[in-house]
């Protein structure tokens, strides 16, 4: 059995979050929304989920371990390092504005500062739930082809399975038959044959599939969405944007 | 002896109440009550004793020369301050079973009757839950989610409570939640067909959640029996429950939790209840 450990406060899990902020975050969603507040308000709503389910009486146990890394040309580290989310909330009072600029999609930067990361704190996450990396994007990659890197990515790993990988791409026109956002709550997950032709197909293949232990806890949030999906995640609408994240803290805690 | 206990004042006691204070971890102690030997323990789990908190777990027993009364309740954690519903209602229970001695010990009757207390009760521990201060020393988003769980959960716990009444030779268990019992004879184990589902609890905003009425069950006293009820911070050990433990023992079972990354509350109540002497 993989991907079976709980997020604890002495085996926490520890989710690196990779931003794409790159000027086209600016553009709208269906409902007018920019796509960086969406996700900037879905990514929220993940932290303070997080903090609930961390919160026993009026004290948070350090279950989850963060780290957010803005990137376009560069790549930004929002929190100096990893955080646990005790330190998120106290030291950084929440979630850091995003720096939104103009430039390129330097994806691979991204995804190898994660492999960085990972390689420093993979050592101490013997007994702890295996790491997860969530990319965000709204675009193809600039520069050097991010998939080798994502790979030796999901190469790594400790007791409780390899790493994953999770991918959250906001464009439109990504699935042959929309998810409208009334229907989130029933969509089983992406399939290869839902996707256009195009980028959606190489983050595809850089996505983990989704652990039964994920799926368990999705569903209990009334998703419908099934064990061994791709953790790819087409969001075309904000209610997409909302499961994205939500699947990113979806880690089981006692 | 006992961390509280509450005998009257200025007469020989009619009966004797025993509540575990949830802010001190009770070591496993004996106590022989004339309805039953009792071994009880009370650990807190390490997140709760390293950051000087209370236990969201409860247990209370009362008892006279012919019955014992008795509540453990599992606050939940992902609501609003669980050991607030978990005391509240652990102590509500005790009083109610205890005061209603002349309830027949009929399942479906019982569980109606209470059922309609559970939604009473949400009054007055609605207010004890909206009165107890959110510090404004705490982060705001803390202060946020602890406001929302206020509001949108309440304070919740689930519960095992019951009487042993020799007078009846009877056994009544109420519950909700997973929080467990297990009864056995020499014969059997008459709790082999219960059930227990993790979804059930009851909410201070709310009443009962994911069942209707609480589940109600009762066993004939007719042989020796072994009555252990117990929070799912040890369920790990729930195997041997089927035979008494010793103090020691079960200070073994708690100091192994303690390795556990998942390690919990623990409350556990194990009765030794001889059979009552039929009359001639």
């Amino acid at each position: 059995m993989m991907y079976t450990k709980a997020a604890t406060t002495p085996t926490p899990v520890t989710v690196i979050y990779l931003l794409d902020v790159s000027s086209s975050m600016h553009a709208t969603m269906p409902n007018g929304k920019r796509r960086i507040d969406a996700v900037y308000d879905a990514l929220d709503g993940t932290i303070q989920e997080m903090v609930s389910r961390s919160t026993k009486g009026m004290h948070i146990a350090s279950r989850y371990r963060v780290a957010m890394l803005a990137y376009s040309t560069r790549v930004q580290d929002l929190l100096g390092g990893v955080v646990p989310i005790d330190v998120l909330i106290q030291d950084h009072q929440g979630l850091p504005t995003f720096p939104v600029d103009g430039g390129s999609t330097d994806t691979a930067a991204a995804f190898s500062a994660a492999e960085r990361i990972l390689q420093q704190e993979l050592p101490q996450m013997g007994n702890c739930p295996a790491p997860l990396v969530v990319h965000m994007t709204d675009g193809m990659y600039n520069g050097d082809d991010p998939t080798p890197i994502a790979a030796r990515i999901m190469q790594m790993g400790n007791e409780d399975g390899k790493v994953l990988i999770e991918n959250i791409f906001i464009s439109d026109g990504i699935l042959k038959q929309p998810v409208t956002p009334e229907a989130v709550f029933q969509w089983a997950g992406v399939h290869p044959n839902d996707l256009h032709d195009g980028y959606a197909h190489t983050l595809l293949n850089i996505s983990s599939p989704l652990p039964d232990s994920y799926a368990t806890n999705l569903q209990a949030r009334e998703y419908s969405i099934q064990a061994g999906v791709p953790m790819m995640l087409p969001a075309e609408n904000e209610a997409l944007v909302k499961l994205a994240f939500t699947m990113s803290g979806a880690t089981d805690t006692p | 002896m006992y961390p509280t206990a509450t005998p009257r004042q200025g007469e020989r006691p009619a009966y004797r109440t025993i509540r575990l204070p949830q802010d001190t971890t009770v070591s496993p102690k004996r106590h022989r009550t004339p309805v039953a030997d009792v071994l009880f323990t009370y650990q807190r789990s390490n997140d709760s004793q390293a950051h000087g908190m209370v236990g969201q777990d409860y247990l209370t027993y009362r008892y006279d020369a012919q019955r014992l009364v008795f509540a453990i309740c599992d606050g939940v954690s992902q609501s609003f301050m669980g050991d607030l519903a978990a005391a509240s209602l652990g102590d509500a229970l005790r009083n109610w079973l205890w005061a209603r001695s002349l309830l027949p010990f009929d399942p479906p009757l019982v569980a109606h009757v209470l059922g309609y207390r559970l939604q009473q009760w949400t009054n007055l521990a609605t207010s004890m839950v909206e009165q107890t201060p959110i510090p404004e020393h705490l982060p705001r988003m803390l202060r946020r989610v602890l406001e929302t769980k206020r509001r949108e959960a309440g304070s919740q716990t689930m519960f095992v409570a019951g009487v042993v009444d020799r007078a009846r030779a009877s056994i009544l268990i109420c519950w909700v939640g997973d929080s467990k019992f297990q009864l056995v004879t020499r014969a059997a184990c008459l709790s082999a067909d219960t059930v227990f589902h993790t979804h059930e609890r009851w909410s201070t905003n709310r009443g009962l959640i994911g069942i209707d009425l609480p589940h109600v069950a009762v066993f004939p006293l007719t042989h020796d029996s072994l009555l252990t009820v117990y929070t799912d911070g040890i369920e790990r050990y729930e195997a041997q429950f089927q035979r008494a433990l010793t103090a020691t023992q079960l200070a073994d079972m708690a100091h192994a939790m303690r390795d556990d990354p998942r390690n919990d509350d623990i409350a556990l109540l194990q009765l030794r209840i001889p059979a009552p002497i039929p009359d001639p």
